[in-house]
């Protein structure tokens, strides 16, 4: 109460005035309503899981996920609408290869997606819907050369998957 | 001048926290002058220290110029959310998308994969 003086002594009457009778006022009311706001936003939250890991072939001429050792990339999208498309761009080289790894190579990549989005092999530049939640996501990639065989060495395949608002 | 009020035609909209990759991810922006500035949040989910870099193109995916960020790299600590602007010129109207690209993830023995979120933002000069 000490207080509540010192505050109107400070503020002058008026506001002094404002805090006695508040509690009045709200007593008085019978019944109110509460407005509760929401909001969601839509969002994409898009997650690498793992990288993946290319193998060579038998006749080494072909570098892929799919070829026996070897493994999909993965990643995760999570959507709190179903405003998003999904798409996997073509790898356009290899970021570090052996010298000649790269001549006469054409590459490709491909998306296959489960849990609220069901896809199958997608190929790199289309754009596929996603659902609302979360949706796994196996990316697959690979290099095949036209002539010769690759060479021993290190490779790397740059993959980039995109979540875009529609 | 006109920039600063830009700024606070963005600043005082309503910007609710939450945890995403590039919050908001589409939005109709006003402006009262011929600049516009547009206020976004990046987050990193990874559980490690992450360097995200931000790019911005125009509605057919060509890169925009003439709209300016203060920095184009983001250094997130792990789960962190960080705000950061992007404004440019508008003359009536004009669409552009912002996206998020996270660096390549490799484990040295074939795919190098990122991820990349995209906004699309139409910006509108009120009263023309």
């Amino acid at each position: 109460m000490r207080a509540c003086f010192a505050v109107a002594s400070k503020f002058g009457f008026a506001a002094a005035a404002s805090v006695i009778l508040m509690p009045g006022h709200v007593a008085a009311q019978s019944s109110g309503n509460l407005l509760f706001d929401g909001l969601i936003l839509d969002v994409c939250i898009l997650t690498v899981t793992a990288s993946g890991t290319l193998t060579p072939n038998a006749t080494y001429t072909e570098l892929s996920s799919s070829n026996g050792g070897g493994a999909p990339g993965g990643a995760t999208a999570v959507t709190t609408s179903s405003n998003f498309n999904l798409v996997i761009d073509a790898p356009v080289g290899f970021s570090s290869m052996p010298s000649g790894g790269d001549t006469s190579v054409t590459y490709d990549s491909s998306v296959t997606a489960s849990g609220v989005t069901i896809l199958g092999g997608v190929g790199a530049g289309v754009l596929s819907g996603l659902g609302l939640g979360l949706t796994n996501l196996s990316i697959g990639a690979s290099a095949t050369k036209a002539a010769g065989v690759f060479p021993a060495g290190s490779y790397q395949l740059p993959v980039t998957v995109r979540c875009v608002s529609s | 001048m006109r920039l600063i009020i830009a700024f606070l035609t963005i600043l005082f909209a309503p910007h609710p926290a939450m945890s995403q990759a590039l919050s908001p991810m589409n939005g109709e922006v006003k402006t009262y002058t011929d600049v516009f500035a547009l206020q976004l949040k990046a987050l990193n989910p990874y559980d490690s220290a992450q360097q995200f870099s931000v790019r911005i193109l125009d509605d057919q995916g060509a890169p925009v110029k003439d709209v300016q960020m203060a920095r184009s790299i983001l250094n997130l600590p792990p789960s962190a959310t960080n705000a950061f602007y992007i404004w440019g010129k508008v003359a009536a109207e004009r669409r552009i998308m912002v996206c998020l690209t996270s660096p390549y993830f490799s484990n040295g023995v074939g795919a190098q994969i990122r991820g990349e979120v995209c906004g699309k933002y139409h910006i509108t000069r009120l009263g023309q």
